[in-house]
């Protein structure tokens, strides 16, 4: 099969920008805007589509990690045992159906979440510190991967501060 | 875990949400309003006749039938309203026969901030005589003439930024450039202080809730964007929670409740390029009675910032270094600034800015509930630096 998005996702960004764009009314702000996004988001998707895999397979194993964390601070283990033991088994192999890892790592994501309501419901103060120092340990590398993955957007001030998302997830090829 | 439905809300558990995020009344009737249409279609292309023949339905409620409307375009602008510049030729009370430029603000079925006209319209016409604000005419605020809520206002010239500038699709890092920042920093510092010392108990504020002093508006604005992340995000972002946790173990109380206008920034204003002055405060839907500091944490967010040219100081929304600006609103305001709050405040905008972008802009372009999904969809990337913000605050401060 040779339609592949590898080809048309850059063959659709170039029609609309050397086609479409030119004969678009300049007048017309809101289309002028609207279409140099989707551009936008084509060459995006293009250039960073073989990453997708890694990053979610890195996502995965990180709120894994931290969902563990979590749950043996709040001794709760035991609730989300089967969830952590299907997570670590597919980040332990690297490999499993994509979309199924998207829905486990939001699975993971919910439970850490449900984790900071009952550790912060407790009222105490001693483990709601403990919370709060774990989760900025998550989002720091976790936001450097969001901030990576979103470079091309141009919303960085200092891009060079954010290293590129295939270096982050170790895909630079020579 | 129960699986929610969030494209098609169950009344029920809105409801549920309701109970636990209180808020104020006209802010739960709006994000109440938004769920009961969030099932609903997403937005249709309209043609401007369209909204114009509603327009007019308005008017002939409003004011009768002598009137004419023409010239009506669209105006580009603002991620979250539908905006239409037109002409009005009618018998104005006081003037008579007058021709006049005015705009329709109107939402689409969804937007990336979910606001009151009727709020908006009351503080408007508040503000008239107190600072440079749009003349307000008419409002719909449920859309019983018009598509959906809408008001109308007159029509204000100006500019966002200087002209040759580029930005970026929400005005975000505006660079007023060494012409304009001194003069413009100065007048948005005399307008906040203005804001915060207007006598706000004589104005008879219908549509705003009055808070006790204290914490209770910033528990109601806590719990106003707390309720709109859980009805909106659509996948769980586990530091958003954290934040709220820590805004919720650490609000301060509030010593003098002032009227915030809670979106306080460049970008929201409109000045004349030949004068340098402010012609315009705009985009006043999010107002509220609460804490000072609420804008000054605002101006500190570095993220809506820029350096200056020789890069040694940060120019807080480009136009002066934040401790700068923080003297100068003592000095003119007479009110006292604390840091700390200051801090506080802007953890918060960081995290509102989250809860707007990863939430309810994803959920609006997913819906396609806007007329520019993929504006309110690249916002998105956006999110994390904001979040990176709060997380080196929160780092620091603790």
């Amino acid at each position: 099969m040779e339609l592949r998005p590898e080809f048309l996702l850059p063959a659709i960004a170039k029609t609309l920008k050397d086609v479409i764009l030119p004969a678009l009314d300049e007048t017309h702000q809101v289309a002028q805007e609207q279409l140099k996004l989707a551009i936008g988001f084509l060459d995006i998707m293009a250039s960073q589509r073989h990453l997708l895999f890694a990053f979610d397979l890195d996502e995965l194993a990180r709120h894994a990690a931290t969902a563990g964390e979590l749950a043996a601070l709040l001794g709760t283990s035991a609730d989300h045992a089967d969830l952590l033991a299907q997570a670590g088994k597919i980040a332990g192999s690297g490999a499993g159906d994509p979309d199924g890892i998207v829905a486990l790592t939001r699975q993971l994501r919910a439970a850490i979440v449900a984790m900071i309501e009952d550790g912060y419901g407790r009222g105490d103060a001693a483990l709601a510190a403990k919370i709060h120092s774990k989760m900025n340990d998550y989002a720091k590398v976790q936001l450097l991967r969001e901030r990576g993955w979103a470079l091309p957007m141009g919303f960085e001030n200092t891009p060079d501060a954010v290293p590129a998302i295939a270096g982050q997830l170790g895909k630079v090829t020579a | 875990m129960p699986i929610i439905d969030k494209a098609r809300p169950d009344p029920a558990w809105v409801d549920r949400l309701r109970q636990r995020y209180p808020t104020e009344r006209e802010w739960d009737h709006v994000l109440s309003s938004k769920q009961r249409r969030r099932a609903g279609p997403g937005y249709t292309p309209l043609a401007v006749g369209e909204i114009v023949a509603g327009l007019e339905a308005l008017l002939r409620h409003e004011i009768g039938g002598d009137f004419a409307i023409s010239d009506a375009k669209w105006l580009a602008g603002g991620a979250s309203k539908l905006q239409i510049a037109f002409w009005l030729e009618w018998d104005k009370p006081g003037v008579g026969k007058t021709r006049e430029r005015m705009v329709l603000r109107m939402e689409p079925p969804e937007s990336a901030v979910e606001t009151s006209r009727r709020r908006e319209f009351e503080i408007l016409a508040k503000m008239k005589g107190v600072l440079a604000v749009p003349d307000v005419y008419w409002v719909d605020p449920d859309g019983s003439f018009l598509q959906y809520p809408a008001l109308v206002c007159g029509f204000v010239t100006g500019t966002t930024k200087p002209s040759g500038i580029t930005s970026s699709v929400t005005g975000i890092g505006i660079n007023f450039g060494p012409k304009f920042r001194e003069p413009l920093g100065a007048q948005v510092i005399r307008d906040m202080a203005i804001m915060h010392q207007w006598d706000w108990q004589a104005a008879d504020l219908r549509s705003f809730d009055l808070p006790q002093p204290g914490t209770e508006a910033v528990e109601w604005n806590i719990n106003h964007w707390a309720r709109v992340w859980q009805e909106d995000c659509n996948e769980e972002v586990p530091f958003v929670s954290e934040i709220e946790h820590w805004l919720r173990l650490n609000m301060p109380p509030i010593d003098r409740i002032s009227l915030t206008h809670n979106d306080f920034r460049s970008g929201n204003f409109l000045f004349d390029e030949t004068s340098g002055q402010i012609t315009s405060w705009l985009d006043w839907e999010l107002a509220h009675l609460g804490d000072r500091h609420q804008e000054l944490g605002f101006f500190a967010v570095e993220n809506m910032g820029h350096k200056s040219e020789d890069g040694s100081q940060h120019l807080a929304h480009g136009l002066m270094p934040i401790e700068r600006m923080l003297e100068e609103y003592q000095q003119v305001s007479g009110l006292s600034v604390e840091q700390r709050k200051v801090d506080y405040y802007r953890v918060f905008f960081c995290y509102r800015a989250a809860v707007i972008i990863l939430g309810t802009c994803i959920r609006a372009a997913m819906g396609g509930k806007t007329h520019q999904d993929l504006t309110v969809a690249w916002l998105s990337g956006f999110a994390y630096r904001n979040l990176e913000e709060a997380r080196d605050v929160l780092e620091r401060i603790g």
